[in-house]
């Protein structure tokens, strides 16, 4: 314990602390001039002193010995004693000192102890904390370690569920017709969990420098040909030439063992994509799917090839096969009995014949004209294979009958148009002379004077011929109705008397069958002159059907809010092949050159225009045509 | 006043001529469009029964050349084709249309005169 003590009690003092320091060596009095820089721990001098020593900073934690001189204000004492640690004595007890100095060191002993122990248990603290921390980060570790354990268990048991999914669904939906697009959906949902993909596709070689691919964008499935090379690492480039885009990273597998080299890609863009898992998914699945993949795209090319090849079998509008040297036919666009044992011969199944036809090109060696019925005549065009060490034919059949029917039926429909525009022409023509018979007689009728001038019978006899000129006229109106082409305007009109209309024109064609009109007055929207022509047409073709003398019923027959017009005549009816063509152009039954065909198909043109419909239907005895109208 | 028929077809024209002259009447007739001019140039009529497609001048050329006011009534068989339909409808001397075939050719005489009255 370091003492400084005022010089002036230094003397007095000395003996004090030698006293002390008998037992051990434990008090020093410091000296003030030598050393200034160690701090005392005890202050011993007059208040003054104390005072003057109190300026020093480092005195501050110093405890006071303060000797009393004289009398002093007690509040003084009091205060020192209160603020510092001061120890008061007087001049003359100054040996009280060594009780103090003793009072002190014990104090700061213990003081010095307790620090120690402070400072011992701050540090068990910290040591305590340390391990608390340590431990702390171990279990952390530890539990860190078994959670990720217990992921990759789920995960893995993930991958494997994944996997038995996709071979069950490869399996199931691998002869579908569209089974890449549904695999691209199903990969698609699985990539889902890797990150964003922006295209999932196949590509093959397709021509020397053009590949196949077909893709999926998440929505929809395309296929395009383009120029990529898979092994190219432009192939990004190539992709964004062929889509007109920007085209992202792209990754792609070789499918193994496919019949042609052809690769899987995907398009991804996001880095943060997890392509670790990306691959090892595809690793997992690239052989199964490449196995299925080409299977499927070989069935696919097979389907194609067989189509194209049946599709040209069927362009051929004549008789189209394959046959061998023994005329046995292997293919055919038309239908052939098939035997269990025996292939059918073509000369038997288109001829009839029992010995293959004359002038059969395959036995003359040249394209021929062949009569396979006596009035069906057809050219041919043959050539010839071979396959397996065999002869095999294949021969075209043009019909030449049909051909020639066909243009017969062309001139005939221009003719018609002719003469139709020529009989509008002459209609015009003779109305005018018409005219002036009918009004020159009219005017001799009503001058009396002039009729008195001629024989008794000039009256009756010029009536007659006013008659005459009157149904001329009649009909030649009647003629240029129907011929005239008239925009379809649909109005009001009565069907009875468009059907009075009509029959005009007929009276040559009805003269030798019966007619039995049955019809109410009954207002149909249509066009007179379009209902007419198909009323001309269809009575007509009644006439020309029946052979000797038949009869035409003509009703009406109100069905819901329909009007039914019935035209039936007394047979024979339509048999069920003309019944199938019925409103094709060309179909005709009567014979060679007297028809066009036209006559039904049109006749449900027009009316169809007109918001009606034209039905056919056979009775038991006959024909029956059918014009249903909306009520009105 | 006399009327004035024009028709290329005789037996109309002569009926017309009939018809009015039962009702007491007299006409003058033309076969064609350059006779009636002649005729309409020398005389004043009171009505004109014009016809449309005639050989040398056709109707609508009558009206064109024809300077005088007479009534002219057109006799056609109007198809509906006529292009030169506007000309004879915008021309106030044409009173009416009579359509061929005539129905009753006395009904059309009487109605002649009496939208000339």
């Amino acid at each position: 314990m370091l003492i400084r003590v005022q010089p002036l009690y230094k003397k007095q003092i000395e003996p004090l602390i030698a006293e002390l320091n008998k037992n051990s060596e434990d008090y020093f009095l410091s000296d003030t001039t030598a050393d200034t820089t160690t701090s005392p721990e005890v202050l011993i001098g007059d208040f003054q002193f104390l005072e003057q020593s109190e300026s020093d900073a480092e005195l501050k934690a110093v405890r006071r010995i303060a000797v009393v001189n004289a009398p002093l204000d007690p509040q003084t004492v009091v205060d020192s004693t209160r603020k510092k640690k001061t120890y008061i004595v007087s001049e003359n007890g100054l040996e009280q000192i060594s009780g103090y100095l003793h009072q002190i060191k014990t104090d700061l002993t213990r003081k010095t102890q307790i620090e120690k122990i402070r400072a011992d248990i701050q540090k068990k603290r910290k040591d305590l904390e340390q391990l608390n921390q340590s431990l702390k980060s171990e279990s952390d570790q530890k539990i860190q370690s078994l959670v990720l354990t217990h992921t990759e268990e789920v995960e893995k048991n993930q991958n494997e569920k994944s996997l038995l999914h996709f071979l069950d669904f490869i399996q199931s939906e691998s002869v579908s017709d569209d089974f890449p697009e549904k695999l691209f959906r199903f990969i698609w949902k699985d990539l889902k969990k890797f990150g964003r993909v922006y295209t999932l596709g196949f590509g093959y070689a397709h021509t020397l420098n053009k590949a196949k691919i077909t893709y999926f964008n998440g929505t929809e499935e395309t296929s395009i040909s383009a120029q990529i090379d898979f092994n190219s690492n432009q192939i990004s480039k190539q992709l964004a030439t062929a889509w007109g885009r920007p085209v992202g990273t792209i990754l792609r597998w070789l499918l193994p063992e496919n019949s042609r080299p052809t690769y899987l890609f995907i398009e991804v863009v996001d880095r943060q994509i997890e392509t670790e898992k990306i691959q090892s998914y595809f690793n997992e699945r690239l052989a199964v799917l490449s196995l299925y993949l080409d299977r499927w795209l070989i069935e696919k090319e097979i389907e194609l090839v067989v189509n194209r090849w049946k599709n040209t079998f069927k362009s051929f509008s004549g008789y189209t096969h394959v046959i061998d040297e023994n005329f046995k036919i292997y293919h055919s666009n038309y239908p052939y009995p098939r035997e269990a044992e025996a292939r059918a011969v073509c000369y038997k199944v288109l001829a009839g014949r029992d010995a293959p036809c004359e002038s059969c090109p395959i036995l003359i060696g040249k394209n021929s004209n062949l009569a396979l019925k006596p009035d069906q005549i057809f050219k041919t065009y043959y050539s010839q294979f071979r396959f397996e060490n065999k002869n095999y034919y294949f021969v075209i059949y043009e019909d030449l009958t049909k051909i020639r029917s066909l243009h017969t039926q062309i001139i005939q429909t221009e003719k018609m148009s002719t003469l139709g525009r020529l009989g509008n022409h002459l209609a015009h023509e003779m109305n005018n002379p018409l005219t002036g018979i009918k009004s020159y007689i009219q005017t001799i009728l009503q001058d009396q004077a002039a009729l008195d001038a001629l024989p008794s019978t000039a009256a009756t006899d010029l009536n007659e011929i006013l008659k005459a000129a009157v149904r001329c006229q009649k009909i030649i109106k009647n003629f240029i109705e129907f011929s005239q082409k008239k925009e379809p305007v649909l109005e009001p009109v009565l069907f009875s008397e468009v059907l009075q209309n009509t029959l005009v024109l007929l009276k040559s064609a009805l003269r030798t069958h019966r007619l039995f009109i049955d019809l109410k007055d009954q207002q149909v929207s249509a066009n007179a002159h379009d209902l007419q022509q198909v009323l001309f047409n269809m009575i007509k073709n009644a006439c020309q059907a029946m052979t000797g003398t038949g009869s035409i019923k003509i009703y009406q027959e109100v069905v819901g809010r329909k009007i039914h017009f019935h035209i039936e005549d007394s047979g024979p009816g339509f048999d069920e092949t003309v019944m199938k063509n019925m409103f094709q152009p060309f179909t005709t039954t009567k014979a060679q050159g007297e028809g066009t065909g036209l006559g039904l198909y049109l006749s449900k043109k027009l009316i169809n225009n007109m918001g009606a419909d034209l039905q056919v239907s056979s009775t038991n005895h006959g024909a029956k045509v059918t014009l249903i109208f909306d009520m009105i | 006043m006399k009327f004035l028929v024009v028709d290329d077809e005789l037996l109309i024209r002569r009926a017309l001529v009939r018809a009015f002259m039962t009702i007491g009447h007299e006409c003058d007739q033309a076969e064609n469009g350059k006779q009636a001019l002649d005729l309409i140039a020398k005389n004043n009529y009171r009505a004109i029964l014009l016809d449309v497609i005639m050989p040398e001048k056709n109707g609508y050329e009558v009206l064109l050349e024809m300077k005088k006011k007479t009534p002219v009534f057109i006799i056609s068989a109007f198809t509906g084709d006529d292009t030169n339909i506007g000309y004879i409808q915008n021309d106030p001397r044409v009173i009416e249309y009579i359509n061929k075939p005539f129905d009753d050719i006395m009904a059309i005489a009487r109605n002649v005169l009496e939208r000339t009255a």
